[in-house]
């Protein structure tokens, strides 16, 4: 599958399981803030994606996706704020996100909620080409 | 007929209370895939009866112990009989040694069987249940998951694990329309619990507020009910089936056997003989 069909594709499972229009489910959307996703949708969405593209994600692969190969203790401070490797980190996985806005303050329980559906098209179309915690 | 059309897997049906639960789902409309592990014979007979009653049946060999084989019953139920909606793990093993007895590593067995035929032979299932989005899961625990006595450590712990099992499935598979709870029953009449009980000095059915083992058409009964749309709103629970066993801290026996003509109420409706309080076969 190209990279535009395996957009399409996530859009789709997005907009069946969170029953909104196919239009709403715009790539630069992110998933828990902006279309309303819990994490309990997640395995439906990840679901409906294998159904239509054949590739598997497992719901815990994407915190491996988002944190790449930095261990949680370098990933978030003791307060529980993610430090400037994991700014980095996410800032590979989520080009698109506006890194100056959270310099030195996104609480990491906060960042899968930037996960937008292109980024989440990108995982999956990356599926097997990256390694996965 | 409350289950037109299902077809339905029940683990360990060649016997006891799978067995039961298999003829009475197939009494009320759905084909049965029986599986066994070691009974050929008896999966055979069951199979049998319920073709003899004008219904589909196959008879499944699998360890559901092993995942492999697990799935291999699945998805031979599914070719065999065109499709899946029930899955009954029923499949188990007993072991009343006491912990001190047992050898290191000696509970692996029970736990491999016990909960982990339920964890293989619902993952195998999860797929098809998910694209379909549908589905029920009902899972035989006991009423040892939650009450002790002597020489149940470990069958308890896996019929513990089975029913935590079933409360975080139910709340996994709740949004693709599977359902998913388990029936704990207390002492069914079956030569397993016979065997056990009849060496105690104070046997338990003596305590048993209802006054008798519970038949294993008991249990089915409540399955069929839990596979049934009357239940559709039912999911992650554990139905205790047991006379009223365990809810109380009253050990005295509510009604003594042998002891005038009472009939035990549990037996009302059955064919006993009231002097030795035995169900007559």
């Amino acid at each position: 599958m190209t990279d535009d069909e395996i957009l399409a594709a996530v859009q789709s499972a997005v907009a069946q399981c969170l029953e909104l229009p196919d239009d709403e489910v715009a790539p630069h959307a992110t998933l828990m803030v902006d279309l309303g996703a819990e994490s309990i949708d997640f395995l439906d969405i990840l679901f409906r994606i294998d159904r239509k593209t054949g590739i598997r994600v497992k719901v815990s692969e994407i915190r491996g996706h988002i944190m790449g190969d930095v261990a949680l203790d370098a990933f978030r401070d003791a307060e529980g704020f993610v430090t400037p490797e994991g700014l980095a980190q996410v800032q590979r996985v989520m080009p698109r996100v506006d890194m100056s806005a959270f310099q030195g303050r996104l609480e990491a329980r906060h960042v899968a909620k930037l996960l937008t559906v292109q980024d989440l098209a990108d995982l999956v179309a990356n599926h097997g080409r990256i390694p996965v915690a | 007929m409350k289950l037109p059309d299902r077809v339905a897997v029940v683990t360990g049906a060649s016997r006891g209370i799978g067995r039961a639960i298999a003829l009475a789902i197939s009494e009320d409309g759905a084909a049965v895939a029986v599986n066994y592990r070691f009974d050929q014979d008896g999966a055979n007979e069951v199979v049998a009866a319920i073709e003899a009653a004008g219904r589909r049946a196959i008879a499944i060999q699998g360890d559901v112990s092993d995942p492999a084989q697990a799935a291999q019953v699945i998805s031979r139920a599914i070719d065999e009989l065109g499709g899946l909606h029930i899955l009954v793990n029923n499949a188990g093993i007993a072991d009343d040694r006491l912990i001190y007895d047992l050898e290191p590593g000696g509970w692996l067995e029970v736990m491999s069987v016990n909960f982990g035929g339920v964890v293989n032979a619902t993952q195998a299932a999860m797929d098809h249940f998910m694209s379909a989005r549908e589905g029920i899961v009902v899972n035989i625990s006991s009423v040892a998951a939650d009450r002790a006595s002597v020489g149940t450590a470990i069958y308890g712990a896996s019929k513990a694990a089975v029913n935590a099992f079933t409360r975080s499935a139910a709340l996994e598979l709740a949004r693709f329309g599977v359902r998913v709870n388990s029936i704990a029953p207390g002492l069914i009449d079956t030569k397993l619990v016979a065997a056990v009980d009849d060496l105690r000095s104070t046997p338990m059915r003596e305590q048993i507020p209802l006054g008798a083992y519970g038949d294993p058409e008991d249990i089915a009964n409540a399955a069929v009910f839990l596979c049934s749309r009357a239940a559709r709103y039912i999911t992650g629970a554990v139905l205790t089936m047991d006379g009223g066993l365990t809810m109380t801290v009253d050990t005295r026996a509510p009604w003594r056997p042998g002891s005038g003509d009472r009939v035990p109420p549990a037996n009302r409706d059955r064919d006993v003989d009231i002097r030795t309080d035995q169900i007559k076969e």
